[in-house]
Order: structure tokens, then sequence, then C-alpha cells
């Protein structure tokens, strides 16, 4: 493994990274999208809803129409339970709506934990001397990308950095490079990595333009709390990440630089979850307003213990601690308000939970995760919470993920093909809005999933998965030539005995 | 080097040939949208021409790919004149 000596940066080497004229523009009267005591404002004036109002409210979600805050607050004070009943199913409803009957799966990959900040909550800040710190080289990826795809039969994944100088734009654009390379005979065909997405420090718009030339999938940056008080405590002053508008503005420069799908986030726990909620819902306002597009994915951790972490010590944070109940919610209020977008559950989540929350609404989950730098390749099974961020909740493997969904119906899928021709951006946002992306999802999901039965299943998941697929070409068959025309589903049926005789990667 | 083709031409080549049609942008594996026009519909997606790094789809039940090939030739030739 390549080593880095780990140093506090100093004040010229912050002022370098941070780059004021790009986000300064945005802002109005020196301020940025976040105004707490609005959010807070409008999360009191709330009244306890009638079921009349949530309902008109619903409504409106399940036209596809993003929520506008007062509407979200509203539904944030219902307290009835039989009234969350309905959220609940509501939620499901609109996630099948514009999803179909699907998850798709994908894997994080680790690839630096060297970082250069301090955030109270996390296992990589440069305080803690207990952690194993690594910088893999590029053939140390290759083979992290082959376990992956080769092993695994994960299509997409999320590559992963600290922030540091020696995991810049140049490393990150290598790593993207590196991991498209590769490419692993299966049993009955090859399996790579179709799809690459970005998990990084705010970059400025010359370092994502980097990022954008080498095909990056989605670029992701959470913004942990959007509660600025909040987020000054928890991430020192003297830090990149500090810098709370640097942050927030990141995902407008991606846009600048020409990346079309960005994701957000947040980390719940770190202040009062009804807050957080209303931030993500104005991030998408103004991601919408400003560029017509709103986020790809939307992602909703909740804090877990990581190494040495001050925050776990200290009792007055814990009171924001999200409990099991209150997340399902949260999941529930993000599907409602931003109705088109991906939801991602992670494997941070006990599976208990997992299996929850993906019927309100998630769209993405991962599986046979590893988040130690180097996991994959070592493929030791154990967890060690000094070689990574935090813990994980769900060890499943993805075999045992997909058969747990295959028996409740649903179907896994590795489907890339938007990214294969040109269905991004506002494209895409355009065909989740009008319902006609599902329709290509299912066929590339049949696609996708009969490759990974082939290539990687065991005998009971391989049963259990082809009743799933006989159900969902009959659904299609049904649906020939009202939805899907008779030349559609020919090319789909051809693609389909193609990939059965070891040929790969066939979309639509 | 090719030239990205304007909305308003490929407007004019949906109309006429009924189609929807994108203009992309390759980098590394991916295909990144430009700009499009026409009617989405639930169709396979046909990568008909590619000129430098710029690709161009259609989605339709039937055209005439040869004339639509030409014209997104001479497009994406053409010199801009100020």
């Amino acid at each position: 493994m390549h080593q880095v000596n780990e140093k506090i940066p100093t004040t010229s080497w912050i002022n370098q990274v941070i780059k004021p004229e790009e986000y300064k523009p945005y802002l109005v009267d020196g301020k940025d999208f976040i105004d707490d005591d609005k959010i807070w404002e409008q999360l009191n004036s709330s009244q306890e809803p009638s079921l009349e109002r949530v309902r008109e409210i619903l409504a409106k979600s399940f036209d596809i129409k993003t929520l506008d805050p007062l509407e979200l607050a509203t539904l944030i004070k219902v307290k009835d339970p039989t009234v969350w009943q309905e959220m609940y199913e509501m939620a499901a409803r609109i996630k099948h709506k514009i999803y179909d009957n699907r998850i798709i799966t994908f894997a994080p990959l680790y690839c630096s934990n060297h970082c250069v900040n301090n955030c109270l909550y996390c296992g990589f800040r440069s305080d803690n001397t207990h952690e194993k710190r690594e910088r893999l080289s590029m053939e140390q990826i290759k083979a992290e990308a082959e376990a992956i795809a080769g092993r695994i039969g994960h299509k997409r994944v999320i590559a992963v950095f600290g922030e540091h100088p020696d995991s810049d734009a140049n490393y990150i654009a290598e790593a993207i490079k590196s991991i498209y390379e590769v490419s692993v005979k299966t049993r009955k065909g090859h399996s790579e990595i179709r799809r690459v997405n970005v998990n990084a420090a705010p970059l400025c718009v010359d370092d994502l333009r980097k990022l954008h030339e080498v095909g990056i999938g989605t670029y992701q940056v959470f913004q942990e709390t959007y509660h600025h008080e909040t987020y000054r405590k928890l991430h020192p002053a003297n830090t990149i990440k500090g810098n709370y508008k640097w942050r927030l503005y990141v995902h407008h420069r991606a846009y600048k630089a020409g990346i079309d799908d960005v994701a957000i986030g947040c980390l719940f726990g770190l202040y009062d979850w009804r807050f957080e909620v209303m931030g993500l819902l104005y991030h998408t306002h103004e991601l919408e307003q400003k560029f017509g597009v709103g986020p790809h994915t939307i992602s909703f951790p909740r804090i877990t213990p990581a190494s040495d972490s001050p925050l776990f010590k200290q009792l007055d944070h814990q009171k924001h601690f999200v409990s099991d109940e209150d997340f399902k919610k949260i999941v529930t209020l993000i599907r409602l308000a931003v109705p088109y977008t991906g939801l991602i559950i992670t494997a941070r989540e006990k599976k208990e939970i997992r299996d929850d929350v993906l019927f309100v609404g998630c769209t993405q989950t991962d599986a046979s995760t590893v988040i130690g730098i180097g996991g994959y390749a070592k493929n030791s099974g154990q967890q060690n919470i000094d070689e990574q961020q935090f813990m994980l909740g769900d060890t499943r493997s993805l075999e045992e993920l997909i058969y747990d969904l295959a028996r409740r119906g649903v179907i896994t899928s590795f489907c890339t093909a938007g990214y294969r021709c040109g269905r991004t951006g506002d494209q895409i946002m355009d065909m989740l809005k009008n319902g006609h992306e599902k329709h290509f999802c299912k066929l590339n999901a049949i696609l996708t999933y009969r490759e990974w039965l082939d290539d990687f299943a065991g005998e009971e998941t391989k049963k259990a998965g082809e009743a799933v697929i006989r159900k969902e070409i009959e659904e299609v068959k049904k649906q020939t030539p009202t939805i899907f025309s008779k030349k559609l589903y020919d090319l789909t049926m051809s693609y389909y005995e193609r990939i059965s005789n070891g040929e790969r990667d066939l979309y639509i | 080097m090719a030239n990205e083709i304007s909305t308003f031409d490929l407007e004019r080549l949906a109309n006429a040939y009924q189609i929807r049609i994108w203009q992309c942008r390759k980098l590394g594996r991916r295909w990144s949208f430009i700009a499009g026009a026409g009617v989405e519909k639930v169709l396979p997606s046909q990568l008909v021409y590619e000129a430098g790094d710029l690709g161009f789809f259609v989605q339709a039940e039937t055209f005439n790919e040869a004339a639509l090939v030409e014209e997104l030739k001479k497009l994406t030739t053409k010199s801009i004149c100020c």
C-alpha cells in the first residue's frame, strides 16, 4: 500500500482548495439557500393537518411533483399512526409507479482513507491515530474491481475517497479509468463494472471536469447536516470541510463542469431529523430551479459508531440520534417530497430495517459490502472498526440479498443502460417523471438479472430468480403492444436468448 | 472535429423523420446527454451515427436511416460562420 504522511493542512493549503469565486455568485445578499430560521418557522407554524389536507398533498406526490417546503412541513406534523400508514402505502405506490418492482444494487469501493479533515463523528478524521491509513495503487484498485465484478457480480460501484492531496482529482480520475478497464471471465460470460459513481470531497470546477471527462457516473456529496450551527460545531473551522458554503454549492459546480447526475444526502443523527429532511428538500428545489434537474439520488445514512469518535462521547448530541420508527418516517417523507428521485439505503442499517424501508420507497442498496480499504481482494469476511469509516449493520452477501428479494417477488437489477445511450441528466429526469423510464428499466432488469443468475447464482437462488424472471416476462408480454411495441418485445427476447447463450452487456 | 447540432436542427430532423433523436458525447464508457428533440416513446434506443466523440441516438418504429445519417454527416461537418 502507498503510505502517505498525514499533515494538518495549513491555512494557505486550504485557501488553494477553496475557490470563493466558485460559490459566491450563487449567494443572495451573502446568504446561502438554507435559511435555518425560516425552516424552523415552517416546522413550527404547521399544525397537525386534517386527513383531507394530507390526502391533497399525497395526490400531488402521486402526480410526481416535488412538494413545497410548507407541504412537507405539514406531513412532518402528522401524528396519527393510521395516517402514517396511509403515507407509507402512498410512498410504496409512488416508488412502484416510477421504478416498478425492482431494486438496483451496488458496492462501495473505498480507495483511500487519508483525510485532512477532522469531523467529530468520522473514523477517518485526521486526529484519529487508531485508524489504519491506506491509499490503494491503481493495481490494487483493479484488484478490488475484479473481486467486486468477478467474484460477487456487481456492475456498479461507488468509489469513495477521503479529502487529501494524495487522493486529489487526478487520482480519482485514474481510479475511475482503472475500474472501467477491468473485465473478468465468469461461469458463462464476463463481468465488469459498467458504472462508476464517486463519493469524494467537494472539488472545484476544473477538477470536476477531469472526472466528467473519464465518464464518472453520479457525483455524490452529502452536506452531512444542513443546520449551520451544528455544521460549525462538528467540522472544525481550520479544516476545508469547515466551509459550509464550499460544500453546499459543490453540485452547482458539478453541473457547471458538465456532470449531469449529482447526488445529495444527509447524515441523520447530527441534528433534528425534521430540519434535515427540510434541508434536503430545499437543496432539491435549489438544483431544480438553477439547473432544471434535481438530485439523481438522495441518501439518508444514520450515524453509526466510528473509531474513536468524540461525538459518541457527547450526550447532548445523542438526543438527535434517530429511532427506527422515525427512520421509516424519514424515508417515506423523502419519497413523498421528491417523488422522482432514487433513494439509497445502505448496509449501515440492520437487515430488518432495510427490509422494511426498501418497501416504502428505496430504489438502491448495497450488498456483500466491505468498507475496509482493499477489503474485497483480501476477502477476510471480518469487520475491523480501526480499518473502516463505521460499522456495518447488514453483512448479507449479494446472493443472500437477491434470494431474499426474489422470495418477496422483487427483481434485482444490474441495469446501467441509461448511461450507455445518453439517458442521463434532464433527459432521464423527464423520463422518470413521465413514467417511461420504468419500462426500459423493467426490460433491462430482466436482461441483467439473467446475466447474474447464469454467472453467479447458486442453485437455490437461481430457482427463486427464475420464478421472478418468468413473472416479469409474463407481465411484459401482457403489456405488448399497449406499452411495449412488438418490435421492442422481440428485441428484448432476442437479447435474452443471446445472453442465455453467454453474450453480455446487451441493453435496451 | 465534429460540430454539435443545434436544437433547431434536431427538432427539424425529429419532425421530418417522425423520430425522437438526441445527441450525446462519449465520455469513458458512457454517453452523456447533450440535447434532444421529438416525443419520447418506449422504443429501443439506436445509435445511428458517431462523429468524433459525438453520438446520435434515435427512437422510432421505422425511419429512413440512410437519409438521416447523410443529414447528420453534413450537419456535424458544416463550418460555422460568424
